[in-house]
């Protein structure tokens, strides 16, 4: 369906971001939200399209924000610390989106699980270096991206569900801990958390 | 003294059908329960209507109602009954024997089989209740994820240092496991589950045992799986 220039499409979904943090997936009225957000009223079409591409929207905006934090990375290390810094930051600074992120837009059909998938896939870029710095690359698992992504991630939602949102950035220690042992095992990780700690 | 040889009491005619029913089929609350995990793992808890339920387990409301006081305890009883199964499954795999990575290794496999085996119920646990069902099926998930996590938790013992191994490191070993089985269960791809076993045993083993001993697990899984489990 067309929604369209690009600039009232970004402002579309932009908008329907905001509104499925405010009041999660299912209760977003997809025309009100059009109306507010001055864009035409075209045939919506499946409503479902819509809130997928804005999840898509916000998938970019959180690595975007997570690359401009950590250009100014010295070390692979430090990249990854800086990366989750500004994640967990942007997560806390608005807990709505954050529920909605990782409860309620995974919870609303099976077809947006496999988006979800998608979101924690995007920060694997972030990770492959890792493989290098390792010294057991070849040995290392085909899925360690992975691996490292859902230990993360299964702390953030814990801290979200328990609704510590707000104290996410304090987790930034333990997280990198679980994020690099895959790549560089538990002691190298561990002086890495404890510096993090430390500049915290 | 004389005994008189006595008739055995009268005794109800243990028919073909009711012998089947009591040994092999499933009762309506197991049917129904079933019911509810294979139209969640389809269509997502949200949409799963009761309507639906009681079509494919094949009951009427009344027996529904008999036997739950409605959707979000039919899903509490569910994630219990995986709970339970799953307890059941990697209990029944351990031997003492067995040394503590064995443990972890053959205790997993167990779970990656039985859930392969049952695929809506992997996508019960590993996404509908973690994402999508209401607090107390939640709640029941998040016991056995701690069970779990309190069981890896004896792995702190085979660290270098105990201490540089923070306190959240066996819940997020388990998350990264949990990842890789909910990228098969979202891809359709269930019945391959047994085959993440090395994947996820050096995740779960690395952040206590290190990278070599974690990777050597890793391979003694491999071998496992190639033994035939």
């Amino acid at each position: 369906m067309s929604t369209g220039t690009r600039s009232e499409r970004a402002r579309l979904l932009d908008a329907l971001l905001e509104e499925m943090a405010a009041k999660g997936c299912r209760g977003v009225q997809v025309k009100k939200v059009m109306r507010r957000a001055g864009v035409a009223d075209h045939d919506v079409g499946d409503q479902h399209s819509l809130l997928f591409a804005a999840f898509d929207r916000l998938i970019e905006r959180l690595v975007a924000c997570m690359k401009g934090r950590c250009v100014r990375a010295e070390s692979w290390e430090e990249g990854v610390r800086l990366a989750i810094e500004a994640l967990l930051q942007e997560l806390a600074r608005n807990p709505g989106m954050t529920q909605m992120a990782m409860r309620s837009f995974p919870a609303l059909r099976p077809e947006a699980h496999v988006r979800y998938m998608e979101l924690l896939k995007a920060f694997a870029p972030f990770l492959e270096e890792g493989r290098r710095v390792s010294g057991v690359e070849g040995e290392l698992p085909a899925e360690v991206e992975m691996l490292a992504i859902g230990a993360a991630e299964a702390i953030i939602l814990d801290a979200v569900l328990d609704e510590r949102t707000a104290e996410l950035p304090s987790l930034v220690p333990s997280i990198l801990f679980s994020v690099l042992t895959p790549f560089l095992g538990p002691e190298r990780a561990s002086s890495a958390m404890r510096n993090a700690a430390r500049a915290a | 003294m004389t005994s008189h040889p006595v008739d055995p009491p009268e005794r109800e005619s243990l028919g073909a059908d009711r012998i089947l029913k009591d040994i092999f089929l499933p009762t309506d609350r197991e049917r129904i329960m079933q019911a509810m995990a294979d139209t969640c793992a389809e269509r997502g808890y949200a949409d799963t209507t009761i309507d639906e339920i009681l079509e494919k387990a094949d009951v009427s409301a009344e027996v529904f109602a008999q036997n739950f006081e409605g959707k979000d305890d039919c899903a509490v009883a569910v994630v219990n009954m995986i709970l339970a199964e799953g307890t059941a499954a990697s209990s029944g795999a351990w031997s003492s024997d067995y040394s503590e990575q064995e443990s972890v290794i053959v205790g997993f496999l167990a779970l990656l089989e039985m859930f392969a085996a049952r695929p809506s119920l992997a996508a019960v646990s590993y996404v509908q209740a973690r994402y999508a069902m209401p607090p107390k099926a939640y709640l029941a998930y998040a016991s056995g994820v701690t069970v779990l996590a309190s069981m890896l938790d004896r792995m702190r013992a085979y660290a270098s240092d105990e201490n540089m191994v923070p306190a959240l490191a066996s819940r997020a070993a388990l998350g990264s496991a949990g990842t890789l089985i909910r990228q098969a269960i979202v891809a359709g791809e269930a019945e391959n589950l047994p085959k993440l076993l090395p994947d996820i045993i050096y995740g779960l083993l690395v952040p206590f045992l290190g990278q070599r001993e974690a990777l050597r697990s890793a391979e003694r899984a491999r071998e496992l799986l190639k033994d035939g489990g």
